[in-house]
Order: C-alpha cells, then sequence, then structure tokens
C-alpha cells in the first residue's frame, strides 16, 4: 500500500512537470531584424543553457560588426579632414579640357587656318576684267575718302568675286579706321575678312579680303 | 484587397513622379540673345545728344538734320561658327538704314564683317559672320536716317 502511494506521488510529480515544460508561455521577445535574427533551438532539457550561449556569441558578432563600422567611419571623417592629393588621369576628360589659354590659342590658330584657305582660294579665283576693273575703282574712291587708309594702302587687286586689299600702317589707325571702311562698301562689297601680319617695325599689314556675294558659310 | 488610402498613396506618387518628370527644363542650350537697340552708343562722341533712345530702341533726335551712327554691343552664346544673327528695325518712308555687322578676336584685330541695308517699313536681315571664335567679341554699327525717320530695335545672336 505504502510503495503504491509513492508510485502515484512520483507519477502525479512528473506529469506536473511535463504540464510545466509543454503549457509553459514563451517569454515575449524584443523584435529583431532578419538579419540578425538567431536560429533559436529547440527547447529541451537543456535549451536555456543553449540559448543563452547563442545570445552571446549574437552579441559578439554584432560587438565585432558594430567595432568595423566605427573604424570605417572613423577613417573617413580622417579622409574628409586631410584629402590626398587627386592625381588626374591624363586618358580622363578633365585632363584633357583645354586651359583658357591654350583655349584661346586654339582658337587663334583656327582663325590664321582658315584665312589661308581663304588666300589660297583667292588665287584661284578667275578673273573677270570687266568686275575686276569696275570694283578696283569703286575700292580706289572709298580708300580715297579715308586720308589714313589711303595712305595705308599697300596693294590692291580684284577677281571675279573677290577683292584684296592691303593696308599697312600704325596698328592702332589702321584698325580704328578700318571698320568704317568695310562699313563704306554697303551693298556693293558686303563681306569681310582680314588677316593681321605684324612687321618688324611695328606697323601692321592688314589683308583684307572684301566680297561681292552671299556664298555657303564654308566657302568664305 | 487593396485599400482606399494604399491606392490614394499609390497615385498620388505616381502623379508626383509625372510631374517631376514633365517638369524638367528643356534641354538648355537652344538660347538666343535678343539685345534691344536702347544698348547702343553714339559713334561719334561729339554727336551724343543728338541720338535718341526710345522703348523699342533708337533712332536720331527729330531735330537732327542729318543721318548719326551709334554701335551697339552683341552678347552671343558662344559657340561654333558659323553664327547667325537678325537685326531688326523700322523706317520711314522714304529713309533708309544700314549698318555693318563685326566681329573682333580678343586682341582687338578686326576679323570679319557683313553689312546690310534696308529701306523697308519694317526689316528683319538675317546675317552671318563665317566664321566668329567662341572667343571674339560683336558688335553692330548702325547708321541711323535724320529726323528720327528710323528706329533701330537691336540684334538677335542665334544659336
Amino acid at each position: 500500500m505504502k510503495a503504491r502511494a509513492g508510485y502515484a506521488f512520483v507519477g502525479l510529480g512528473l506529469l506536473a512537470a511535463t504540464s510545466i515544460v509543454v503549457f509553459r508561455r514563451p517569454e515575449a521577445k524584443a523584435p529583431v531584424s532578419a538579419a540578425v535574427r538567431p536560429e533559436l533551438p529547440a527547447s529541451d532539457g537543456h535549451g536555456q543553457d543553449r540559448q543563452l550561449a547563442h545570445l552571446r556569441a549574437e552579441v559578439t558578432s554584432l560587438k565585432g560588426q558594430l567595432v568595423a563600422i566605427r573604424t570605417g567611419l572613423d577613417d573617413r571623417v580622417v579622409q574628409a579632414k586631410h584629402p590626398e592629393p587627386i592625381v588626374e588621369d591624363p586618358s580622363s576628360d578633365s585632363a584633357a579640357a583645354p586651359t583658357p589659354e591654350e583655349s584661346r590659342a586654339q582658337s587663334a590658330l583656327e582663325w590664321r587656318e582658315h584665312m589661308e584657305r581663304v588666300a589660297a582660294a583667292f588665287v584661284e579665283e578667275p578673273v573677270d576684267r570687266s568686275w575686276s576693273k569696275e570694283k578696283h575703282e569703286f575700292l580706289e574712291s572709298r580708300l580715297r575718302n579715308d586720308p589714313v587708309l589711303n595712305a595705308a594702302a599697300s596693294g590692291l587687286e580684284c577677281r571675279s568675286s573677290t577683292c584684296r586689299v592691303e593696308l599697312t600702317g600704325d596698328p592702332i589707325d589702321v584698325n580704328k579706321q578700318l571698320p568704317m571702311f568695310v562699313h563704306s562698301l554697303g551693298e556693293t562689297l558686303p563681306r569681310a575678312e582680314a588677316e593681321r601680319i605684324d612687321q618688324p617695325d611695328g606697323q601692321v599689314t592688314m589683308v583684307v579680303y572684301v566680297k561681292e556675294h552671299q556664298t555657303e558659310p564654308d566657302e568664305f | 484587397m487593396v485599400s482606399r488610402v494604399g491606392l490614394t498613396g499609390k497615385f498620388g506618387t505616381f502623379a508626383l513622379m509625372a510631374g517631376a518628370v514633365l517638369a524638367l527644363p528643356e534641354q538648355a542650350d537652344a538660347v538666343n540673345l535678343n539685345t534691344s537697340g536702347t544698348v547702343c552708343n553714339p559713334y561719334n562722341v561729339g554727336e551724343a545728344n543728338d541720338i535718341d533712345y526710345v522703348v523699342n530702341g533708337v533712332r536720331t533726335g527729330v531735330n537732327v538734320a542729318s543721318g548719326r551712327t551709334v554701335i551697339c554691343a552683341v552678347p552671343r552664346p558662344p559657340q561654333s561658327t558659323p553664327q547667325q544673327f537678325f537685326v531688326d528695325g523700322a523706317n520711314s518712308v522714304g529713309r533708309s538704314t544700314s549698318g555693318t555687322l563685326y566681329a573682333y578676336d580678343f586682341n582687338g584685330t578686326f576679323q570679319s564683317s557683313q553689312n546690310f541695308s534696308s529701306s523697308a517699313a519694317t526689316y528683319d536681315i538675317l546675317l552671318t559672320l563665317n566664321p566668329v571664335g567662341s572667343w571674339s567679341y560683336v558688335s553692330t554699327l548702325v547708321s541711323l536716317p535724320a529726323s528720327a525717320g528710323g528706329v533701330f530695335f537691336g540684334t538677335i545672336a542665334l544659336q
């Protein structure tokens, strides 16, 4: 009888222990992100110890990540305060972009090359004697109206649609009078282009090509 | 099931994105520069009192018996050549206006020019300077008719 009561007591104890394990409510947990959510082992006899060990490992890992992030931020702050000199890649666009001085020199070179083409076209232009005589006289009359340019005129030649006027003199005087001279040509010879040649004695020669007709832009 | 708030939110986001795209500025390089004739100055300083500036340009004074000349700055976009320009103005009956568009390099050396002339009641003349470098200056010299007989409206640099 006494032994039966003991077995019953032990059986009730086992039943109670099983109930506690099975029906125990899970503890409320703080939400964790999927990236750091630990894979908790199933509860068994050593569940709490294993969970604790697992969480300690996670905390250790997160501490390591935090240290790495801090180190990276510190490096960036140091870099911002003391930037390293930028070494330009010669093949990059920024290195290829000309300076203003280079751009101006290039612009002047392009103009000289353009005027070389204009001069070459003039040499190849056929001569129309009637047109040439008429425009020659017209230009002489305009030059006579300007004593400065009349004295500076060192050459005058007309062909079939273009005339070449050479003016040599003091640069200030020639440059001052030239705009009014080409303006005075009106609709008779409405277009002009000029090349400047500096002389060793300080004077300047302006070679002016004046043209009768409107032509395609690339031709004049 | 999608809630009404969700639908409204999605539509609002779409509308905002569409509005932002439509509000993007157009290509910024197609710009003409219009310069009124009111910027012109007397070519000869002694004739300064003979020039009359009006809201739509410049002309000679009513009591000025002969023509006068003005010089006008022409701001322009520095672009590749050739570059085109419009000169605009008006003449009274029997009067005419003539002028010249000039390009000078940054050393002050004459490069190129083109003349124009008109006796039309209103004129709108297309001129071309070829080439004109991106570092060049451009100006317009205008011979105005006497006695307020014509108004020069200005120059437009095209791009």
